[in-house]
């Protein structure tokens, strides 16, 4: 596979020359390969080659023989890594044939051997890759060589670490010379292609530990704890992707490769890092994780001193805390499981009979068959619908909860969203001299634009956070937004924004009234943001306890899922989760037992979250079930249509006409065709949904909703009465399909 | 280094060959360039620490170098001519391009061997490389050099002739082997078909050429032409290789299609929106509207075939030619095909059932979609299904 390394080199040059003083693996066999090569040109029946009549040997076209690579010697290759000096510090880039060497030369002060002054001295830890390895895992290699210098660097600085370790090195590489110095002389001799340094060259390899290794690089990787680290970090790159080394028991060195890491859990599928950028571009407040590993796996692997700060998450850095786990291969992007969602099976999902992940399925879901369930998803259905289909009801929904976040964890599923988008009776609508060439292009580059303008903000998050009753204790929570966060919803605006290459939406009532907001206590955000994740919570609860049609044992259900697998471990952008989650509750039931339910489910979500972090803050409960029996109050349907009716009147109410401003004089001629556009109301919600750009094909059903504050219901009647000038499409959500391997 | 953010290392894009060089090993001034196109674009400070990548030791002879360095990449194939004729008995050479840190140069990398080897021969024969360096005029390699800048830069190939001698050099796109062609697949040309020179191209291309128009699939076509369904193959995935042509789905009224996050595109883009209403009309004379191809790709997705689609929508009221609209879309992303495989799933009460009608019904594993079971088996989708849904143990899975 292109993305495993090849080798891992250690080169230094100081003012007594260069030496390559360690790499792994070395090759034991070459010698004997390279017999069998001499053997075959001189046999005496073999053909000359028409080439030599060009005198020059036959060019080598590849040097890699076996998954190892061949044909350098260590005195070519030591050569060849110490760069001058002018090349330090900056990227190292060499290509000969079909391997490619990368690495990053440090240069570094080092005390030598007996004075103490300072001298320079350069290293470089070169990794040879496959010439076809994309430019991004070339970019991995090179970060982890960088690092790699810069901790040997502050170890070298700290305890002269480098300089003992290279004189055990040097030692080792200088006592193997001595003890063979005639294999020199028949090195000289071998002069075809065996310019083997001594040290490469090993006359036996079942040398125990004890007996003095015949090889240069095992007596180093036994003395020397350097050689020990890279030999895991080659290792740990090769097997898993995921580098963990302490380099002198101090310094940690983390580093994943990205692009092997997510083949851990879904073979064939390799996620570029810049994939991961524009995903976390990307992000949505109501964007779930749906964590690929055991939360407790996950716990441990976090180093102690983990930074505190993780416990207030200002939006952003959740953002890239998620890109985070994401680039680790510890989770995935998702929407929120909600009976609403819509699953099909992914374009490039494996449904092959004898694929590995039947047999997985079948140990983790016994009785149940991988290629029956994804049968089950063919046609596009809603989970509410499928549960009821199937044996659902009575095997228990959280079953099928964990079965969709199991097929989701493979990307066996892929969720479809509805978008709408206005039908405008002059197409193209918007004059963007947009050359067909980029309007191909879907997916724009990272713009800078990104991070400029901020004067976009969104009314109705606005008065939602206005809506809400009073403020709670604010450190209770776990997303607390500071109050140095007040572009959250601006941030997201701009991406839409900047995706949709249309005009950002200026609110210029909203703004001031924004301003002020920003400079509010957080308590606002906090509390709004607590409910947020109760609420979310209470729908998971309801989800499950849904499909339970029985209310015994939800609890254990969930508990299940929490603590056996991990499958539906939400994090703490999951706790984000959605105003629409509300809504969809709406739809569903709503009564007190169902909330305690919730509640229950709550409690569990809050304290696994609580662990992530691994502060062991303890959870108020009390106030946790208190915000969670607080939050039907507070979203419950006629507090929703408030909130809608807040929409609609603002302080500064917007007159009818002013709203139908948006609309051309065609566009109005051609509503004013509809028979619901009599109702002032229907046409008041489309006109304000389409002056915040929402029917652009931009956002889905589910994002409307949670932005807006309207019900699914509510959406659906609108469709349906203005379905001459809406026309709605089902794709997936390009943030998430985005780590999809297609 | 153009300061243009479209330009980043790794963006894959091809760059321009900034600079040609020819550096030799003197023999008492070591590595040293004699002639260079533009003059002076490498400085001697830079050449000085790059040298040994460029004049490299003996084991590095005749390998494709390529060092990235501050800034600019330099592609070389070093070259060592031993004879005694040469003082320090041997002359080594190399001819490098310069391009841009950021761009792609695989591509080149034969370019550089080939003209490499040209001058190697040149050498051999008539001393051309060390009589221009010896007397440090060196105005007829500069001249070749500079036409090789010139010529391939601008039309990717170049015809150099010094005396006798002519040698052709072209830049051929590197591309994955694309994945072998199956039978039900249909070639559609991915520019048009005027500007395909045919006389480029063999007998058997030649032949099937005519019948690629999108809707024939290749076993039709191997069919139509009376040419081996292999060969039908290989021509197609040559033709796939560069880029002539791509492969899309059969069109079937059955067939099911999904909308594509890309398909917003077609509200926003001017050009994508003419060029789709210009290319799914039923006659030039009558265009259909955006919006209503919008509807009619909107109207695509999984559970809904476009015979019923065609039904609700009445393409041809619309002026719309739907067997278009649906390459259209494929080809430009906007939706894409939604498969359906049959999988045979044994379950353990079936197995003893259908141990009597194994013999007659087949097994599917799961990679083989229906679209290529009916080309393999000749028998229409309906009557499939049909068998198919009267074996329990099969189930279906559309992805």
């Amino acid at each position: 596979m292109e993305v495993n390394p090849l080798n891992i080199f250690f080169v230094k040059s100081d003012s007594k020359g260069d030496r390559l003083l360690f790499r792994y693996p070395y090759t034991t066999d070459n010698k004997g390969e390279n017999k069998q090569k001499k053997n075959g040109r001189l046999n005496p029946y073999a053909i000359n080659s028409t080439e030599d009549l060009l005198q020059n040997p036959q060019s080598q076209t590849s040097n890699i023989c076996k998954g190892q690579l061949s044909g350098f010697t260590d005195e070519m290759l030591s050569t060849l890594f110490a760069v001058k000096a002018e090349l330090c510090n900056r990227k190292f880039e060499l290509k000969v044939n079909d391997v490619r060497f990368v690495g990053h030369p440090t240069l570094l002060p080092y005390r030598t051997n007996k004075d103490d002054t300072a001298a320079m001295i350069l290293i470089n830890i070169v990794f040879a890759l496959q010439a076809s390895a994309s430019h991004s895992i070339v970019k991995c290699y090179y970060d982890l060589s960088k690092r790699l210098g810069k901790a040997l660097t502050h170890e070298e600085k700290r305890c002269s670490y480098l300089t003992e370790e290279m004189k055990i090195m040097l030692a080792a590489h200088d006592k193997i010379s001595a003890l063979d110095p005639e294999l020199n002389g028949e090195n000289d001799e071998d002069e075809e292609n065996s310019r083997h340094s001594v040290s490469s060259t090993t006359f036996s390899t079942e040398n125990g530990i004890d007996s003095i290794p015949k090889n240069a690089f095992d007596l180093i990787l036994h003395k020397s704890s350097l050689a020990k680290s890279m030999k895991s970090v080659f290792e740990e790159l090769s097997n898993t992707g995921i580098v963990q080394v302490r380099i002198n028991n101090w310094v940690l060195l983390s580093f994943c490769l990205p692009h092997k890491a997510h083949q851990i859990h879904n073979r064939g599928l390799s996620v570029e890092p810049e994939t991961i950028d524009k995903c976390v571009l990307m992000l949505r407040p109501y964007h779930g994780i749906l964590l690929m590993v055991d939360p407790n796996d996950l716990l441990a692997s976090i180093p102690l001193d983990g930074s505190p700060a993780l416990l207030h998450l200002a939006l952003t850095q959740a953002f890239q805390l998620t890109g985070h786990l994401v680039y680790w291969a510890k989770a995935t992007v998702i929407y929120p499981l909600c009976e609403g969602n819509v699953y099909v099976v992914s374009p490039v999902a494996n449904v092959h009979v004898h694929s590995p992940l039947v047999d997985e399925f079948a140990k983790e879901f016994p009785g149940l068959c991988l290629l029956q369930m994804l049968s089950e998803f063919s046609l596009p259905a809603p989970l509410w619908y499928v549960c009821r289909s199937g044996a659902w009801g009575a095997r228990g929904g959280g079953r099928l909860a964990r079965l969709v976040a199991w097929l989701l964890q493979r990307r066996l599923l892929l969720q479809l969203h509805t978008y709408v988008q206005f039908n405008s009776p002059h197409w193209p609508r918007n004059r963007h001299p947009n050359s067909p060439q980029e309007g191909k292009e879907y997916f724009c580059e990272k713009h800078d634009s990104y991070y400029q303008s901020s004067n976009i903000s969104f009314s109705s998050l606005n008065q939602l956070q206005l809506n809400v009753p009073e403020p709670v204790e604010p450190r209770e929570n776990i997303i607390i937004f500071p109050d140095s966060e007040s572009n959250y919803p601006t941030q997201n605006n701009l991406n839409q924004t900047d995706f949709s290459h249309t005009k950002p939406i200026v609110i210029e009532s909203d703004l001031t009234k924004y301003d002020t907001y920003s400079e509010a206590d957080s308590a606002h955000h906090s509390f709004d943001d607590g409910v947020d994740v109760v609420d979310g919570l209470v729908k998971n609860g309801d989800f499950n306890k849904d499909k339970k049609k029985q209310a015994n044992s939800v609890d254990s259900g969930i508990s299940n899922n929490m603590n056996g697998n991990g499958d539906i471990s939400d994090d703490k952008e999951k706790m984000l989760t959605s105003r629409l989650s509300d809504v969809s509750l709406k739809d569903t039931h709503s009564s007190d037992e169902d909330r305690f339910e919730g509640d229950e489910v709550g409690k569990k979500y809050n304290g696994l979250g609580n662990g992530i972090e691994k502060k062991g803050v303890s959870l108020n409960l009390k106030l946790q079930s208190e915000m969670s029996f607080q939050s039907p109050t507070v979203w419950t349907a006629p507090l929703g249509c408030d909130a809608i009716d807040a929409c609609r009147l603002p302080p500064d109410p917007p007159s009818t006409e002013s709203l139908l401003d948006t609309f051309t004089a065609e566009e109005r001629a051609v509503l004013a065709k509809i028979p619901a556009a009599d109702n002032p109301d229907d046409l008041l919600l489309l006109a304000q949904l389409h002056k915040k750009g929402y029917f652009r094909g931009e956002q889905h059903l589910e994002e409307i909703m949670f932005m807006e504050n309207v019900t699914r219901s509510q959406l659906m009647q609108l469709l349906d009465k203005f379905k001459e000038v809406l026309i709605t499409f089902e794709t997936e959500d390009p943030a998430v399909a985005m780590l999809y391997p297609y | 280094m153009e300061g243009n953010s479209k330009f980043y290392e790794g963006c894959g894009q091809e760059g321009p060959i900034r600079c040609i060089f020819l550096c030799e090993f003197h023999p008492t001034a070591g590595p040293r360039i004699t002639c260079q196109v533009p003059e002076n674009y490498i400085s001697k400070e830079i050449f000085d620490t790059v040298s040994h990548y460029i004049i490299p030791k003996v084991q590095l002879q005749r390998c494709t170098l390529t060092v990235t360095l501050l800034g600019s990449k330099i592609l070389g194939f070093p070259v060592r001519i031993d004879n005694k004729k040469y003082a320090r008995n041997a002359y080594y050479f190399n001819l490098c391009f310069v391009c841009d840190a950021w761009a792609r140069t695989v591509h080149l990398e034969p370019l550089v061997k080939k003209l490499t080897e040209y001058l190697l021969s040149m050498e051999l024969e008539t001393e051309w490389l060390s009589k221009q360096s010896l007397s440090g005029d060196a105005k007829a390699l500069s001249g070749l050099m500079r036409q090789v800048m010139q010529d391939i830069n601008s039309r990717r190939m170049c015809t150099l002739t010094v005396g006798t001698t002519t040698t052709h050099l072209t830049v051929v796109r590197v591309n994955n082997d694309p994945a072998p062609v199956k039978d039900h697949q249909v070639p559609v040309f991915l520019y048009s078909r005027q500007s395909f020179v045919a006389d480029q191209w063999d007998l058997t291309t030649n032949q099937i050429l005519p019948y690629i128009d999108g809707f024939n699939h290749v076993s039709k076509i191997a069919a139509l032409t009376d040419v081996e369904i292999s060969l039908v193959r290989a021509c197609v995935q040559n033709l796939v290789y560069y880029g002539v042509v791509t492969l899309v789905p059969i069109f079937q009224y059955c067939a099911v299609y999904s909308a594509t996050p890309k398909l917003r595109q077609l509200t926003r883009c001017p050009g994508l929106q003419r060029q789709c209403v210009e290319f799914c009309a039923r006659s030039p004379r009558q265009l259909p509207k955006v919006s209503d191809l919008f509807r009619m790709y909107a109207g695509m997705t999984y559970g809904s075939t476009i015979r019923d689609l065609c039904r609700r929508m009445k393409p041809q009221d619309l002026a719309i030619n739907e067997r278009k609209l649906v390459l259209f879309g494929v080809l430009e992303g906007l939706i894409r095909r939604v498969y359906k495989y049959p999988v045979t799933v044994h379950n353990d009460t079936s197995s003893v059932r259908s141990s009597h009608s194994a013999c007659v019904a087949r097994t599917y594993n799961g990679l083989v979609c229906m679209d290529e079971l009916c080309c393999q088996t000749g028998i229409p989708v309906s009557l499939l299904e049909e068998q198919m849904e009267r074996d329990s143990d099969v189930v279906f899975i559309v992805k």
